[in-house]
């Protein structure tokens, strides 16, 4: 183990988030049972003050989930330097087996806690708790995730072995070597990749617009906000990452988040994630449109989550796009 | 004669702007990343190595293992050059730290000195001091620039 203050708070929020989430979870399946919401009985009384509590708690909970992701990749970026080979934090990520795989679990887990703080406010719109049930049965799917994350997380950092030569981004991310996921997203032909990305985003934000004006096809926007992270993923380390760097052989998606680059990385994931939560959270919100203490209130923030991913879509490519005209890049 | 010491002044100043303009530009920026793997080279000075066109660009490695590759592979690299373009080949020597001529260095493979992108070759001025550093750190042989393969650049990749 490296006992390096990054590390540490990383093991800390991980610890902390998950205990919470279990405590959650175990009063999250009491009200899936028991909950009802006619009834007077003690046990009702004490669950609905329960989850004012828990609501709260898990508020910060998913927030610091959020976080976290970032956190974990400032973490890896930053031990960077003692690992030989390792030029950022995909050369870290390398050092042993459990590093992708946290990564991973940390971005499915981010979708799924920004699913939950989107669901988590709708509920709190309606005075007779709408959605309870649907967002606790949420937070007993996404718990386990929490809790494994956890586990891998731990044995990453705990199983850190300073003396490892790990591979750098170059051989991890080269468009030569067929082996390896990142090798392989990185051997897509660049510029066909340009143009999916670019039709794929005008096909999303079209979308986009229309369920916003005419409040129809929601569903396929959130479907195509979800697709076009997946495209976006793939085309920052496809092409986007060769403007950025100007150089032609060079994938890496996380040498963008160096100073070097004026942490450019940081803005496009933050956009990026931000656009999708919001997106999807159109997805979650839908069906609960007739729900009658939540008429017009939803309508009202499904819209808005909308018009946030759009805007969160748009900035990203408005971004990319700057990048791609002002680079050097000689291909 | 006032105009002969003009003319001669003038030109002379405009010989000196092209000297100056024609000057090659060696110092490694902090914006210099490695062609090869992306590193910035700036935060690796005992490992620099360069490479000089003809068209005066230069090019700086985090190590001689990234330089090989690009001289065994240059238009990978950078697109618009080819091998034949090279004007000037540089490499830190290991003990002096100091940049000299690749071609005429020797270099030390299978050391337990690690670069920092793993396993390198490790250059020196003269043949004594590469024989030095050889017996000092479990080295395997002393190799001249024209020896180093592709292969034997791609053997150092390993992780172990």
């Amino acid at each position: 183990m490296i006992l390096h203050p990054t590390v540490i708070a990383n093991l800390l929020a991980a610890y902390i988030a998950s205990f919470m989430l279990v405590y959650a979870a175990f009063y999250g399946t009491q009200i899936l049972k028991y909950w009802n919401i006619a009834s007077g009985e003690e046990l009702q009384l004490i669950l609905e003050r329960k989850t004012y509590l828990i609501s709260t708690l898990l508020s910060y909970v998913f927030g610091l989930q959020l976080l976290s992701l970032f956190l974990f990749i400032f973490t890896a970026d930053s031990l960077r330097t003692l690992f030989v080979g390792a030029m950022c934090a995909a050369g870290t990520l390398n050092v042993n087996g459990f590093g992708y795989p946290t990564l991973v679990l940390k971005i499915v887990n981010f979708i799924f806690a920004g699913l939950w703080l989107v669901l988590n406010h709708a509920d709190n719109q309606g005075y007779d708790y709408p959605l309870i049930k649907k967002k606790y049965l949420l937070l007993v799917i996404i718990a386990p995730f929490i809790v494994v994350e956890t586990l891998l997380e731990s044995a990453y950092f705990l199983g850190m072995e300073a003396d490892v030569i790990t591979s750098c981004c170059g051989s991890l991310f080269s468009s030569e070597k067929k082996s390896g996921l990142g090798s392989e997203i990185a051997s897509l032909p660049a510029i066909p990749m340009l143009w999916t990305f670019y039709v794929a985003m005008l096909i999303t934000l079209s979308s986009g617009v229309y369920f916003y004006c005419k409040a129809k096809l929601g569903y396929l926007y959130a479907l195509l906000s979800l697709l076009m992270f997946a495209i976006a993923l793939f085309a920052i380390v496809s092409v986007i990452s060769i403007y950025i760097y100007e150089l032609p052989t060079h994938h890496c998606p996380f040498c963008i988040i160096m100073e070097e680059y004026s942490y450019i990385g940081y803005l496009l994931y933050v956009l990026l994630f931000g656009a999708v939560v919001t997106g999807c959270g159109v997805g979650i919100l839908l069906p609960f449109g007739n729900v009658e203490s939540l008429k017009n209130l939803l309508d009202d923030f499904v819209h808005k989550l909308a018009l946030s991913s759009m805007l969160m879509y748009s900035a990203f490519t408005l971004l990319v796009t700057y990048k791609i005209i002002f680079s050097n890049l000689i291909m | 004669m006032k105009t002969q010491l003009k003319l001669g002044l003038l030109v002379l100043l405009l010989f000196s702007v092209m000297t100056v303009s024609y000057a090659e530009d060696v110092t490694i920026k902090k914006s210099d990343p490695c062609p090869v793997c992306g590193m910035f080279v700036y935060k690796y000075p005992k490992w620099v190595a360069r490479i000089g066109f003809q068209d005066g660009s230069n090019y700086f490695y985090d190590g001689a293992k990234d330089m090989f590759k690009h001289i065994f592979d240059t238009a990978k690299y950078t697109p618009n050059k080819t091998k034949e373009q090279i004007k000037s080949i540089e490499v830190t020597d290991y003990y002096e730290v100091e940049l000299i001529d690749a071609k005429s260095a020797f270099y030390v493979l299978g050391s337990d000195v690690l670069g920092p992108m793993g396993h390198e070759l490790l250059p020196f001025k003269d043949k004594e001091a590469a024989q030095e550093f050889l017996e000092d750190h479990h080295g395997k042989s002393i190799i001249g620039f024209q020896d180093v393969t592709p292969a034997m650049i791609e053997s150092l990749d390993k992780r172990e």
